[in-house]
């Protein structure tokens, strides 16, 4: 015993040894040619996650958080529970059940000395009359009509500087059977659904702006001006947060159903909503009242489904991230940081990542009393990629500075980055440190969008600042109305580091007015126009160019004329909900000829894809990683390992695919590639003798 | 803190996994029933055996809370002879193999019958509401008596008791409906398998479920097995029986006389919601898929007796005893049905609005509370029970339901201030197709399905009236104390 603790002692000390000398030598190379840090910094170098266990047999689905005026925070279930949790930043947080019985309650907000949620069917005051710790005064301030849909969810309320309350109401779920052609999956079958609502403290409901599909999310940025949060779906290309004032509209032509209905502060009609599938940057010309979002999210690059909604304004994360907003995401549990100026009036900005690495499915922020950032889950019902199907979390920053792109700035000319840390110049005045582009998403009834009409912006010229902070970049190629990707893998912070996130999306919704930069002082690099018609436009995607690269040897839709006997076997598969397949496994001879019949019942997009034994990880990931050509490649990466697929298909549509049964045994997994489902919705093809 | 979250577990998460009692339905198409025959009511012809005992009638009323009955002549109804002594048994001439059986039955106070099929399998039917003793005792056991434990083997017990009690009141018409599969013999007489009931349900509830049969009960009249057999009625109390009707059954046929069984969604572990402590008061959607009501409660006692309330309409629109809640359609996954399911015997009321103004005491009852009211919320009482609060046209109402006389009888109070009511402010408290007076403040309402008792002795100013076929009780607030008014429901 004695002498193998002693060779291990041994052991350990020459470890120890060798790692001090790779470390001088580096250090010394170091001081030769500056290198990156040896260990690349991550996220949680920056900003740790703690979870918070409730005790055994408590189900902490969070529909909302409040934090109490006396340091306790109060979390409500979609179970209808509230809990009081004592001390939630020690190490044995306490929990107390406040209240139950409540109908799905997706919000909490603490008013005088009265706890504020909005259940189904109404906004309820909740207090405790007699201080025992446990609710006993449910008040109903105001009710709203509703059918019964499971969808119709309430998310709220935020109390708005106006001491009302503010409220979504979600659109329904059409159901199976398309039953309203031009509205789509999502439908408002009782008045104010698909609005977002206004109650006045004595409870009087004020219809507040229309066209919302499925807002998730309703938050105050650093004014403590109104955001929401949507997702993406029929209408909807992609996610977004965005400034909402009284008469909004955003698109979503179910909610002009109550447009006519007394009391309605937006009067437009479903036909004055163009069909002819318009960019959602024309479609807001053609309808008067229709707004840009503020900040659209890339959908399945930042997040699937936007939700929280939370404003940073006293620096918790650092003082370089103060009045930004954090966002959460449901399907992707992660939250992003995003960056908010008023350009011409109105409020526009760019959205960066910020943390992954969530347990599940972001429904709610709140700030604590610590400055640290309470992250409530749940996903029941839409199954995120986090390991858990609900929680809580605080977000803490350690107090290091992280090398981020702090802001994306809009000029007449260009764009102003903000850096967290002062960067090395020589990578900041490098044009090939810079990657930028621009595209838009189709406003239609079609379930999401594929990327529309990307063009690649060329730099004119940069001006780093004296203080390494920033790089003013003046381009041409922009266009208003646009996302404009900005990538900047290049920039490396003075001590050398790459970015922790390099790239960025500011929504192009106008352009500032007045002169652009004076090019011609000191300190600005020209970039000569060779360079720039490198990247200029040399890059252009059609949009469904990329469908043409999809072999069609994988996806065949017509049965092969050589099958004189059709199909040996016929494989039916649909979805269930939860990101699923309802067959888990099929079993098949080698060589067989298949018919595939994939039934995509559910109300998300799917594709199914057949690849090779062991391969299912690597196709799903390489599928995340196509980044905005994935919807327009139908999130097919191109891969030897793709063996057959479908096509993306819509929320209730089928395809019926051809192929012969590989001839090797094995077992060939078939997975949905859409951005991270193919963490969970997977299933095996058994080929078999 | 532990005991507290023990509590909260038990109460919102107790999760049952017998199959029956899950409830989370996926509903099932119901398939042809097999073609039902009548046993004739109208006079004694198709009984043998002990019919002096019983006698035919028209209709019977049995007060609940004393033994006292009311006849009325006329055919439709089986009812013993009030002198009756004798537990010899009524047999039907009809005799049966396979069968599937459902009757109406009437208990009065303290009564019981045991129901022999072929005369040999028994189940005891017995007032389990008067004396609410436990479980074992409930109405619905099958008697086993017979089939005594041998040391080393695994046996049933000697009475088999019902899942839960879901029996109602002395007095009020129960249901029964049972699936009987014979025993069968071979060439020789030689047995060849075991009697079985297949499914018993008490009140439209699953109460047994493929119960083996492998002796005849102690006290059967006939004492060997065999393929055919009578039912047989042996009771020396007050008891009555109607709508007596039966089907055979194929062995192929088997499937098509069981009532459907809920399945649980995707085999997902049902989420039935238990009352253990306290009162649980949840939240939720009642009805139909297609018609649902939207602002509404489910509100369970531990003592097992619950009511659903629409609160649109301050109306009560569900009462049961049992199981409380499946909540699997509101909680699993996305809860895309989004009902609470009551799981035990439940009884609907309609939802029309609890109070409105009338021009006058013939003008029809709204169906929609009018625009003057307004569902205020709710305060809850040490017990955790809910004390709603209405408005109506300038006047605030409470609306406190509490269980009373040992979890067998609801009461429900009423409050405001009757002085500012105004005159044509009338209070609904039943509906249905027929209601009776059985004695003073005691009503039988739609055929006896439940009682409506007005608690304080002066109720005085309540009307029955029969608007377009339909009866109502309906009281004027005007004629009410400054206490409001009290009333309880019982089944």
């Amino acid at each position: 015993m004695k002498t193998n603790q002693k060779i291990r002692l041994n052991i350990l000390l020459l470890f120890v040894l060798q790692i001090s000398v790779v470390s001088i030598l580096e250090a010394q190379h170091n001081n030769h040619a500056p290198m990156p840090a040896e260990k690349p910094q991550t996220e949680n170098d920056f900003y740790k996650l703690q979870t918070i266990r409730p005790p055994e047999g408590v189900l902490l689905e969070v529909g909302g958080m409040a934090m109490l005026p006396d340091g306790r925070l109060a979390v409500c279930t979609r179970r209808g529970e509230i809990w009081l949790v004592e001390n939630p930043s020690g190490p044995r947080p306490w929990f107390k059940l406040f209240a139950s019985g409540l109908h799905e309650p997706l919000g909490l907000a603490w008013k005088d000395g009265a706890l504020y949620t909005a259940q189904r069917a109404e906004l309820t005051r909740i207090v405790d009359v007699d201080g025992d710790d446990r609710a006993d005064g449910f008040e109903t301030v105001c009710t709203w009509p509703l059918t019964g849909n499971y969808c119709e969810y309430n998310h709220g309320p935020v109390i708005g500087r106006d001491g009302y309350f503010y409220i979504n109401l979600n659109l329904a779920d059409n159901g199976m059977s398309n039953r309203e052609p031009f509205f789509g999956e999502m439908g408002s079958h009782s008045d104010w659904r698909g609005w977002m609502i206004r109650v006045s403290p004595d409870g009087k409901l004020e219809p507040y702006a229309a066209g919302l599909r499925s807002p998730a999310g309703i938050g105050l940025n650093a004014d403590g001006d109104i955001f929401y949060a949507e997702n993406q779906g029929g209408w909807v290309g992609t996610g977004y947060i965005t400034h909402v004032e009284k008469g909004d509209f955003f698109g979503h032509p179910s909610s002009l159903k109550s447009a006519g209905k007394p009391g309605a502060t937006v009067h437009l009609k479903p036909s004055d909503i163009p069909t002819n599938e318009p960019m959602l940057h024309e479609a807001v010309k053609k309808v008067p009242g229709m707004k840009l979002p503020s900040v659209r999210f890339p959908h399945g690059i930042l997040g699937i489904s936007t939700s929280s909604i939370i404003a940073d304004t006293s620096g918790a994360f650092g003082p370089f991230f103060k009045d930004q907003v954090f966002v959460g995401d449901e399907g992707h549990p992660k939250i992003f940081r995003v960056f908010l100026e008023k350009i011409n009036g109105e409020y526009q900005g760019a959205v960066f990542p910020f943390r992954e690495g969530f347990m599940s499915g972001i429904l709610r922020t709140e700030w604590g009393m610590d400055k640290s950032l309470y992250v409530g889950m749940s996903d029941r019902g839409w199954h995120s990629t986090g390991p858990e199907r609900w929680g809580l979390q605080r977000l803490l920053w350690t107090g290091e500075t992280p090398f981020e792109i702090r802001a994306v700035k809009a000029m007449p000319d260009g764009f102003v980055l903000e850096f967290t840390l002062p960067v090395k110049k020589e990578t900041a005045e490098n044009p090939d440190s810079y990657e930028i582009s621009g595209f838009d998403y189709l406003y239609h009834m079609t379930y999401g969008s594929e990327v529309q009409d990307k063009k690649n912006c060329s730099i004119k010229a940069i001006k780093v600042a004296s203080d390494g902070l920033s790089a003013r970049l003046v381009l041409d190629g922009l266009r208003e109305g646009y996302i404009h990707e900005i990538k900047c893998a290049g920039i490396l912070s003075e001590k050398g580091s790459p970015l922790l996130h390099n790239f960025g999306y500011y929504s192009l919704n106008s352009i500032p007015k007045g002169a652009g930069l004076h090019l011609k002082q000191e300190g600005v690099m020209l970039i000569p126009e060779k360079k720039a018609t490198v990247t200029n436009n040399s890059i252009v995607e059609k949009a469904g160019a990329s469908k043409g690269a999809v072999a069609p040897a994988k996806h065949v839709t017509k049965m092969p004329a050589s099958w004189s006997n059709g199909p040996d076997r016929t494989l039916t598969l649909g979805t269930e909900p939860g990101l699923k397949f309802d067959v888990e496994q099929f079993t098949i001879r080698p060589g067989e000829k298949i018919r595939l019949v994939f039934n995509n019942n559910d109300d998300m997009q799917h594709n199914w894809l057949l690849v090779s034994p062991g391969a299912a990880d690597e196709i799903g990931k390489a599928a995340l990683d196509l980044g905005l050509k994935g919807a327009n490649m139908q999130y097919i990466p191109v891969s030897g390992k793709v063996l057959y697929h479908t096509s993306l298909l819509q929320p209730r549509s089928k395809e019926a695919i051809y192929f012969t049964a590989p001839e090797k045994e094995g077992k060939y997994p078939y997975i949905c590639t859409y951005p991270g489902h193919y963490l969970v919705m997977r299933g095996i093809l058994n080929v078999k003798k | 803190m532990i005991k507290e979250i023990s509590d909260k577990m038990k109460i919102n998460y107790l999760f049952n996994v017998i199959v029956f009692s899950c409830c989370a339905f996926l509903t099932v198409q119901i398939q042809a029933q097999p073609a039902y025959q009548e046993i004739g009511l109208t006079d004694k012809t198709a009984f043998t055996g002990n019919t002096a005992n019983w006698k035919i009638a028209g209709d019977i009323w049995y007060n609940p809370f004393r033994s006292k009955l009311k006849e009325e002549a006329g055919a439709g109804v089986l009812v013993t002879v009030s002198s009756a002594n004798s537990q010899a048994p009524l047999f039907t001439k009809m005799e049966h193999g396979n069968m599937l059986l459902e009757f109406d039955f009437m208990l009065a106070p303290h009564a019981s019958v045991t129901v022999y099929l072929q005369g040999r399998y028994g189940i005891r039917l017995t007032d389990s509401w008067t004396n609410k003793n436990s479980i074992e005792q409930a109405c619905g056991a099958i008697l086993n008596e017979n089939f005594k434990s041998v040391a080393g083997e695994i046996r049933r017990a000697l009475n088999i008791p019902p899942r839960s009690n879901v029996a109602r009141a002395p007095g009020l018409w129960q249901h029964l409906r049972v699936v009987f599969q014979a025993p069968q013999f071979d060439a020789n007489g030689n047995k060849k398998s075991n009697a079985r009931l297949l499914q018993v349900a008490l009140n439209g509830v699953l109460i047994h479920e493929d119960i083996m049969l492998p002796d005849i009960a102690s006290n059967a009249p006939f004492k060997s097995e065999s393929k055919t057999g009578p039912i047989a009625f042996s009771t020396d109390n007050r008891m009555a029986f109607k709508d007596i009707r039966y089907a055979f059954f194929g062995d192929s046929e088997r499937e098509k006389t069981l009532m459907p069984v809920p399945v649980p969604i995707n085999g997902k572990i049902p989420l039935v919601v238990t009352p253990v402590n306290k009162t649980i008061m949840q939240r939720c959607f009642l009805g139909e898929n297609d018609q649902k009501m939207t602002v509404c409660a489910v509100i369970g006692e531990p003592g097992q007796i619950h009511y659903g309330i629409n609160l649109e309409q301050g109306s009560i629109i569900r009462l049961w005893k049992g199981d409380f809640i499946d909540a699997t359609t509101m909680w699993e996954s996305r809860g895309a049905v989004q009902l609470a399911r009551p799981l035990g015997s439940v009884i609907s009321l309609p939802s029309e609005p609890l109070f409105a103004q009338l021009a006058n005491d013939q003008a029809p009852w709204p169906e929609l509370m009018q625009q003057e009211y307004k569902f205020k919320g709710y305060f809850l009482d040490k017990q955790g029970r809910p004390v709603f609060n209405y408005a109506f046209n300038g006047l605030q109402i409470s609306d406190h339901t509490v269980p009373s006389d040992n979890d067998r009888v609801l009461t429900r109070t009423l409050q405001f201030d009757n002085n500012a009511a105004g005159d044509n402010l009338w209070i609904r408290l039943a509906a249905g197709d027929k209601i009776e007076e059985l004695e003073d403040g005691l009503y039988t309402i739609n055929n006896k399905s439940y009682y409506l008792r007005l608690d304080a002795k002066k109720q005085r100013g309540a009307i029955l009236r029969n608007i377009n076929g339909r009866e109502e009780l309906l009281i004027p607030a005007s004629a009410l104390s400054a206490q409001g008014l009290t009333w309880s429901y019982i089944w």
